[in-house]
């Protein structure tokens, strides 16, 4: 079952001096239940646009939202207390302690102070809960809002660029709890632009461009729609012509790309590459797996949004 | 609902200038009253007397045929009229001097005061949350727009109230300690006029903040909502109304008077009924609007501007 179902979504801001700008254009988007899904996209491609649609808080100018199965934002008072979410910063007061900023948000749903303890210790501020949230770092900040999302106990947690401006110290802590929660069964809806931050903890994607989703599934399904395949073989000497020959005569195909041979096999087949290479006297240097990384692929995917691409 | 109302309670508290104005307010009235009453001069047990004769004589002029012939609209006789609008005794001792009397009076003084204060204090509880994000985190907790809207402004509402009683509380006690040192006691009854007069400033403090609230809610800043509310006090109020003279009945300082003072006006006053003042007694004549009728012109004003507000808010993105 989708836990997000988006359909035709579009989202146009009128300007106070005529004509729109199309946030989101016709996005379809299915988010199955449970685990961990990343929403990529360059600034400005509409993640953030498409989280406010879903969560209520704009209004889309066209398409159909559907989340735990029910239509938004016609049924937003029956999802909404299955739905942890931050957009953009998580809005604190900063003159209260974190746990006051929790109590604030606890009373509206009646959760009640062991629920505000449980999310404390979960996101790991129980010793700080009593300072002023001004005094927290941004990480912990983060981590403040994510604990007020978990508050609600929630199905779906729909996080936004919850690294966003955090120190490498900090992009683990919330790398790690993002995990968790997505392994205890909840569905993580998490838009980022660090893509290997998404890499490693996504278990599904989608790439946003101009307002539309360009590729949808399992990160090895984008990662391989992107061209991660086969070897990537360095030779030592500065033969490449010969080598390319040797392995060409041995039924490997092979094409040269920069000082590198490129070559379409199975990583398992690796053996055959150095085998054939040094019975010729031609010795590697370096053979690794052609791993076409998630940022490759995004850039490929959205360089008509970028400048100069 | 009760979980929103007491988690809005708490928002509204964990705005500082909520509590910075509070006890920057409590400041000047206690630094203000100090001075006041160090510069009091209490009149003379003859003075007093005088004083009183004077009050009588009034009170009997009021009461006679110089006065009116039946009681004015919301007073039961004549002279309860007459005890209302004659100056207490104490209020004219002649000395050109100082004195602390007259709580009632100086309460009033104090309502536009307040009105600007409920106008801060309103606009910050909508326009802080808007400008800083905070209203997206509580929609995603609370969608339902329209409760939000107006459990928010029943929050206004008490927290201008209790603001303006607490603040009237604390003159009302200075005011007393100071009379007590250096002045002259008011008649009796005074704490009920005092109550009456702190509770209808609080109604008028609440009328503004409201509205206030609303305005910020449109430009979705403190500022945005402070500057409509300064616009239209200067802009219409005071412009337009200098030309049209007739829009009088309809503005906000005008209604918000008569109702603190307890004091009706007339829409055109012919000069010779005005002696060079704006008001008329109860009881006056012509085109005449009561305490009462100005109040509903205010409760209408403050209905129609939450109803815009409420149909902007529930229909806007919150970005």
């Amino acid at each position: 079952m989708a836990i997000i179902e988006v359909e035709g979504l579009r989202k146009e801001f009128r300007r106070l001096r005529g004509g729109a700008t199309i946030a989101v254009a016709g996005l379809d988007l299915e988010v199955p239940d449970g685990g961990v899904f990343g929403f990529l996209g360059p600034n400005g491609a509409g993640k953030t646009t498409t989280i406010r649609c879903l969560l209520g808080l704009v209004r889309p100018s066209a398409g159909r939202m559907r989340v735990l199965g029910s239509d938004v934002p016609g049924h937003l008072a029956a999802v909404m207390p299955k739905v942890g979410s931050i957009v953009e910063q998580p809005a604190l007061f900063p003159r209260f302690t974190g746990e006051r900023n929790l109590q604030i948000l606890a009373r509206i749903q009646g959760a009640s102070r062991a629920d505000i303890a449980r999310v404390l210790e979960r996101v790991g501020l129980t010793e700080r809960r009593r300072d002023p949230v001004r005094t927290y770092s941004l990480g912990m900040k983060q981590r403040l809002g994510i604990a007020a999302a978990l508050l609600k106990d929630p199905s779906l947690l729909v996080l936004d660029e919850p690294a966003n401006g955090l120190d490498p110290a900090g992009i683990v802590e919330v790398r790690e709890l993002i995990r968790s929660l997505g392994a205890e069964g909840r569905t993580v809806f998490v838009s980022s632009h660090i893509l290997s931050e998404v890499q490693q903890t996504a278990d599904r994607v989608a790439i946003l461009s101009r307002g539309r989703a360009v590729r949808v599934g399992s990160v090895a399904e984008v990662l391989e729609a992107g061209g991660a395949r086969g070897l990537v073989v360095k030779v030592k000497v500065a033969d490449i012509p010969r080598a390319q020959a040797v392995l060409a005569g041995v039924g490997i195909g092979v094409e040269v790309a920069g000082d590198e041979l490129r070559v379409a096999l199975d990583p398992t087949e690796a053996e055959r590459v150095t085998r054939s290479l040094a019975e010729q006297g031609l010795y590697l240097t370096e053979l690794r797996p052609d791993t076409v990384d998630l940022e490759t692929v995004f850039l490929e995917l959205t360089k008509d949004e970028r400048p100069g691409a | 609902m009760i979980g929103l109302v007491v988690s809005e309670l708490l928002r509204a508290r964990s705005r500082r200038l909520v509590v910075v104005a509070f006890v920057a307010v409590a400041a000047v009235i206690v630094v203000v009253t100090t001075i006041a009453t160090m510069n009091s001069v209490r009149p003379s047990p003859s003075q007093l007397a005088q004083d009183q004769q004077r009050y009588d004589a009034d009170l009997k002029a009021c009461m006679g045929p110089s006065g009116p012939t039946s009681p004015p609209p919301g007073y039961p006789d004549v002279e309860s009229f007459c005890r209302d609008v004659v100056a207490p005794p104490g209020a004219n001792t002649g000395a050109d001097v100082l004195t602390l009397h007259g709580l009632d009076r100086l309460q009033q003084g104090t309502a536009p005061m307040a009105a600007m204060l409920a106008v801060v204090l309103g606009a910050t509880l909508m326009g802080a949350d808007l400008s800083t994000g905070t209203m997206g985190t509580l929609l995603v907790w609370e969608p339902r727009r329209v409760r939000v809207f107006l459990i928010r402004a029943a929050v206004v509402a008490v927290v201008v109230f209790a603001f303006v009683i607490g603040v009237q509380a604390i003159l009302a006690l200075a005011f007393r300690l100071g009379v007590g040192l250096r002045g002259v006691a008011d008649a009796p009854g005074w704490l009920g006029r005092a109550v009456g007069t702190t509770a209808r400033i609080g109604v008028i403090a609440v009328v503004w903040g409201l509205l206030a609230y609303v305005a910020a809610s449109l430009t979705r800043t403190t500022g945005g909502g402070m500057g409509v509310m300064a616009l239209e006090l200067v802009a219409i109020e005071g412009f337009w109304r200098g030309n049209q003279p007739s829009i009088q009945r309809w503005t906000l300082i005008q209604n918000a008077t008569a109702f603190v003072s307890r004091t009706a006006y007339t829409t055109s006053p012919p000069p010779e009924m005005m002696g060079g003042y704006g008001y008329l007694p109860i009881g006056g004549q012509v085109g005449m609007t009561t305490p009462n009728e100005a109040l509903l012109t205010l409760l209408a004003y403050v209905a129609a501007a939450l109803l815009v507000g409420l149909v902007v808010f529930s229909r806007r993105d919150v970005t």
